[in-house]
């Protein structure tokens, strides 16, 4: 009885250790696609206003425009393997622990067109961008998710 | 398109090219599509990226600083009469001269510094991993930009002229 509890107990605690490490090696991110532009309205009616923390990163940013709308939004969760997140069906970021920093990769239309590594801390952002048709920009945001 | 010619194309933008392969560069782009394109991205990339750098303001003009320095110098080096060329006292007028000269520079140098040091809103930092890449960092706002100066290819951005970016 008792050698049956300490076995028990055992498995318990491997089954806890075990369940916390899988946890911490987890990362949950955030990655948006956003429109930025001069103007105050979005033609596109599936365009919303970029949340309000975001906004203010972006304006912190040298970039010219002023007025940013939310395309898309996606969570994922980076682990061992490399998350592949697409955000349109042209644009996508993979993501890939690299130790303490994340190895990112941006894909345009199925290729890498770009691929860093670097942290990414909790309040941080980083913003992957280019010019668009009609003066204005693509950025892709990536952040902790809350 | 090679990555001289691309090099080429950003010197012509900056308007650091010869007068004569200005011209050359200009005959080009007018027969080749691609090389026009990646000038207008440039084009793009530097009215976007404008007020991006922020200089440093000194108090007074750089030239106030370097004459004192100078006229320090000219002082040390300057032959001394020849009553005072021999001596102690000639001895320390050259050391005081010189150390003279260096604490000019010392505050100086102090000055700019503690005016750098004034809060700023940005510092830039700025790596060009190669020509089609920069990267700007806000380290008060924790924002990271990396830029793609790419033509049009670059996936994303679609070429119509599109009021969304799908």
């Amino acid at each position: 009885m008792t050698m049956n509890f300490k076995k028990l107990f055992a498995a318990i605690l491997l089954a806890a250790f075990a369940a916390s490490a899988a946890t911490a090696a987890e990362l949950k991110l955030e990655a948006q696609l956003i429109w930025a532009t001069g103007d105050a309205q979005s033609p596109n009616p599936k365009h919303k206003p970029a949340e309000a923390d975001v906004q203010k990163k972006l304006a912190s940013l040298p970039i010219k425009w002023t007025h940013f709308f939310e395309e898309s939004r996606k969570d994922f969760t980076v682990a061992a393997d490399a998350a592949h997140v697409d955000l349109s069906d042209r644009c996508a970021v993979e993501v890939k622990a690299a130790g303490e920093k994340l190895e990112i990769s941006l894909l345009g239309k199925g290729k890498v067109i770009w691929r860093g590594t670097q942290a990414l801390p909790p309040g941080e952002i980083l913003v992957l961008g280019g010019n668009a048709p009609g003066d204005s920009a693509w950025l892709v945001a990536l952040k902790r998710a809350n | 398109m090679t990555e001289e010619q691309q090099i080429k194309l950003q010197a012509f933008l900056d308007g650091e090219l010869a007068e004569r392969e200005a011209r050359a560069v200009a005959s080009w782009l007018a027969q080749d599509a691609e090389a026009a394109a990646l000038l207008g991205e440039l084009k793009h990339t530097r009215a976007a990226l404008a007020n991006f750098e922020r200089p440093i303001q000194l108090p007074e003009t750089r030239e106030f600083y370097w004459s004192k320095i100078e006229r320090e110098i000219q002082i040390e080096s300057a032959p001394a009469p020849k009553s005072r060329q021999h001596g102690m006292y000639a001895f320390w007028r050259r050391a005081f001269a010189v150390a003279g000269g260096f604490a000019s520079l010392a505050v100086a140098l102090l000055i700019a510094l503690s005016t750098g040091r004034q809060p700023r809103p940005a510092d830039a930092e700025v790596a060009l991993a190669d020509t089609g890449t920069m990267t700007f960092r806000n380290y008060e706002s924790g924002a990271t930009l990396v830029w793609l100066s790419y033509p049009a290819e670059n996936g994303v951005a679609a070429g119509q002229p599109a009021t969304t970016i799908q």
